[in-house]
C-alpha cells in the first residue's frame, strides 16, 4: 500500500484500493465459490464492507483482513445454504464451463482442461477444506495465517489441508502422468 | 515414531521447526508408506499452483470502484460525480453511516453478523417504509398495460433503435439536474450503468445476463428510466418509474413473488413482470426466454435489500421459478 516512508502514511483512495485488492479477493472468490457469478457477488460484498469501514483502517491489516472477511462470508453463505437446503441453481457444470473459456482466447486446450478438472476437484471437497488448502496454495498463506483467517487451531489446519489434499489427489488420479507439467519434482530427501 | 500422517503436509510446506522437520524426514527414510506419502503431498501440493489465475471481469472493477462514487464516503473524498442524484434508501445502503464497531477489522463476520445483519435490515427496511410512506402520499399511479401488443411493440421500437448506435438520452423537463443521466457512458460497459443506477437510486440488477449489453438508456422528466439490454437470446427492456403500481387494474393477473415484492406476470409471450420495488415500479419486457428474465428480475429487489433475510430471498427465488416455469 502507501506506505512511503515512516510517518508519511497516506490514506489510499478508494480507486487505489479497489485497483491493488480487487483482484486477489476476486481470485481467491473465484477459488473458494467455482465460477464466475458467484464469485463477482462475493468480490462484491467484500467491498462493500470494506468501504462501510474504511474509518477504522489502518496500514498493514489490510490483506489478511480481505482474506478473513472473503472466507468468512464465503463459509457463512454455504452454512447458510444447507440449512435452507437449497440446491443453488443446479447447473454448476455449464457455469464452470462458460467462466472458463472466457477472456483467454490463448489458453491452450490442456489447461483449459486442467483447470476445469482442478476446479471441479475443489468443489466437491468441504467448504472448510477447500478455503485451508486454497490459502494455502493459492494464496501462499502460512499455516498459522490460515489458522487466524479461519479461527480455528493450527493442527486443524494441518489435517484440513492433509485431507484436502489427498482428497484432490484422488480426485485428479486420471490427470497424474500430466499434473504437474513443467515442474521437476524434487524427491531428493525421501530417496532410499 | 509413528507414521507422519497430517505432518506430511507441514513438511512439504515448511511449516514444520527444523528439529521436527528432521525427525519427520529421517522417519520417511525408513519408511517406505511414508515415503510414498510424501511423494504424493509434493506432486498434489502443486495441483493448485498449475492452475491458471482468473482475473476480474472490467464490469466488476467499475462496479467495485462505484462503490466508491457515493458522496461522504471516506475512501472517495470529494465524491465523483454521480451522487447529487441520490435517493436516500439506496445511498444509506452504502455510505457508511454504520461504522464497524471496533472490531469490525477483524472481519469476524460469521460471529458478528447476527445481530448486525438484523439491525441493519431493519434500519434500512423501516428507512425504506418511511421513504415509501412519504412518497406514496404524493405518488403518481402507475398503470402498466396488460396487452401483449403493447410489449411487443415496446420491443420492436428497442430492437430497432438498437440496430443505431448506443445512447443515452435525458429528457429533463425540469431545470434541476438531479437524476439525469448525464455522465453515464455506455463505453464502461453494463457494469458502469448498473453502478449509475445504484449510485443514482434506481434499483437495480444486480447482474445482467452475460454476453448481454446496453443499448440505450432513456431517462424521461427525472421519474422514469428505460434501459434496453440486448442479450445473445433477445431483447430485455427494463423500465422504472417513480410512483405506485396500481393494483387494482393488474389485481387479475398472476402473483409471484420476487424477494420481498410482489410482483405480477402481465404476459407470458412475450415475458412482462411488473412489481414495486420501494418507491419505484418495475417492469421487466423480455422476449429473451424465461431465463435471462429470471436472472435479472430475482436479482433487483435483492440489490435493493442487500441485508434482507436470506430466507426470504431465496423463497422469492423459488415463487419466480415456479411461476415461470409453469405451463
Amino acid at each position: 500500500m502507501d506506505v512511503t516512508t515512516e510517518g508519511q502514511w497516506v490514506a489510499p483512495s478508494w480507486e487505489e484500493i479497489v485497483r491493488e485488492h480487487s483482484a486477489r479477493v476476486y481470485r481467491l472468490a473465484y477459488r473458494l465459490t467455482g465460477n464466475q457469478h458467484d464469485a463477482e457477488d462475493l468480490t462484491q460484498e467484500v467491498f462493500v464492507r470494506v468501504f462501510r469501514s474504511l474509518s477504522s483502517y489502518t496500514p498493514g491489516t489490510f490483506e489478511g483482513w480481505l482474506h478473513r472477511i472473503t472466507t468468512n462470508l464465503f463459509l457463512d453463505q454455504v452454512r447458510r445454504r444447507q440449512r435452507v437446503r437449497i440446491d443453488p441453481i443446479g447447473e454448476d457444470t455449464s457455469r464452470i464451463a462458460t467462466a472458463e473459456g472466457r477472456g483467454t482466447p490463448e489458453r491452450g486446450y490442456e489447461h483449459a482442461n486442467l483447470d476445469h478438472d482442478v476446479q471441479r476437484a475443489l468443489g466437491e471437497l468441504a467448504p472448510e477444506y477447500r478455503a485451508a488448502v486454497v490459502l494455502c496454495d493459492i494464496e501462499g498463506l502460512s499455516y498459522e495465517e490460515i489458522a487466524v483467517t479461519l479461527g480455528i487451531k493450527l493442527g486443524t489446519v494441518r489435517s484440513r489441508i492433509h485431507r484436502a489434499r489427498a482428497q484432490l489427489r484422488s480426485a485428479l488420479v486420471h490427470r497424474a502422468p500430466g499434473l504437474v507439467p513443467d515442474r521437476p519434482r524434487d524427491q531428493a530427501e525421501v530417496s532410499p | 515414531m509413528t507414521h507422519l500422517g497430517s505432518l506430511t503436509s507441514a513438511l512439504v510446506d515448511g511449516q514444520l521447526d527444523p528439529a521436527d522437520a528432521e525427525r519427520a524426514l529421517a522417519h520417511a527414510a525408513s519408511c517406505p508408506q511414508c515415503a510414498a506419502e510424501l511423494a504424493a503431498a509434493r506432486a498434489s501440493r502443486q495441483v493448485l499452483s498449475a492452475i491458471h489465475d482468473v482475473a476480474p471481469a472490467p464490469d466488476l472493477t467499475a462496479r467495485l470502484l462505484a462503490l466508491g462514487a457515493v458522496d461522504g464516503g471516506p475512501g472517495a473524498p470529494g465524491g465523483s460525480g454521480t451522487a447529487s442524484g441520490s435517493r436516500p434508501p439506496t445511498t444509506s445502503l452504502l455510505a457508511p453511516t454504520h461504522p464497524f464497531p471496533a472490531g469490525g477489522m477483524r472481519g469476524d463476520v460469521t460471529v458478528r453478523r447476527g445481530t448486525r445483519r438484523w439491525v441493519t435490515s431493519s434500519v434500512v427496511g423501516l428507512g425504506a417504509a418511511a421513504v415509501a410512506l412519504f412518497v406514496l402520499g404524493d405518488a403518481h399511479v402507475v398503470v402498466p398495460s396488460e396487452r401483449p401488443a403493447q410489449a411487443m411493440a415496446l420491443l420492436a421500437h428497442v430492437e430497432d433503435a438498437a440496430a443505431g448506435t448506443p445512447s443515452v438520452a435525458s429528457q429533463d423537463s425540469g431545470a434541476s439536474s438531479a437524476g439525469t443521466a448525464d455522465g453515464l457512458d455506455l463505453g464502461g460497459g453494463p457494469g458502469a450503468v448498473l453502478a449509475w443506477m445504484h449510485a443514482n437510486g434506481w434499483p437495480c440488477p444486480g447482474q445482467l445476463p452475460a454476453g448481454a449489453t446496453v443499448t440505450a438508456v432513456r431517462l424521461t422528466g427525472g421519474d422514469v428510466l428505460e434501459v434496453d439490454v440486448e442479450t445473445p437470446r433477445g431483447q430485455l427492456v427494463l423500465t422504472e418509474q417513480r410512483g405506485i403500481l396500481d393494483t387494482a387494474i393488474v389485481a387479475g393477473a398472476d402473483r409471484v413473488d420476487v424477494g420481498g415484492s410482489s410482483a405480477y406476470v402481465l404476459s407470458r409471450s412475450p415475458w412482462h413482470l411488473a412489481w414495486q420495488s420501494q418507491d419505484t415500479v418495475v417492469e421487466i419486457v423480455s422476449d429473451a426466454g424465461r431465463d435471462q428474465v429470471q436472472q435479472v428480475a430475482r436479482t433487483i429487489p435483492a440489490e435493493a435489500f442487500s441485508d434482507a433475510p436470506p430466507a426470504r430471498i431465496m423463497r422469492g427465488w423459488h415463487t419466480v421459478t415456479g411461476v415461470i416455469s409453469g405451463p
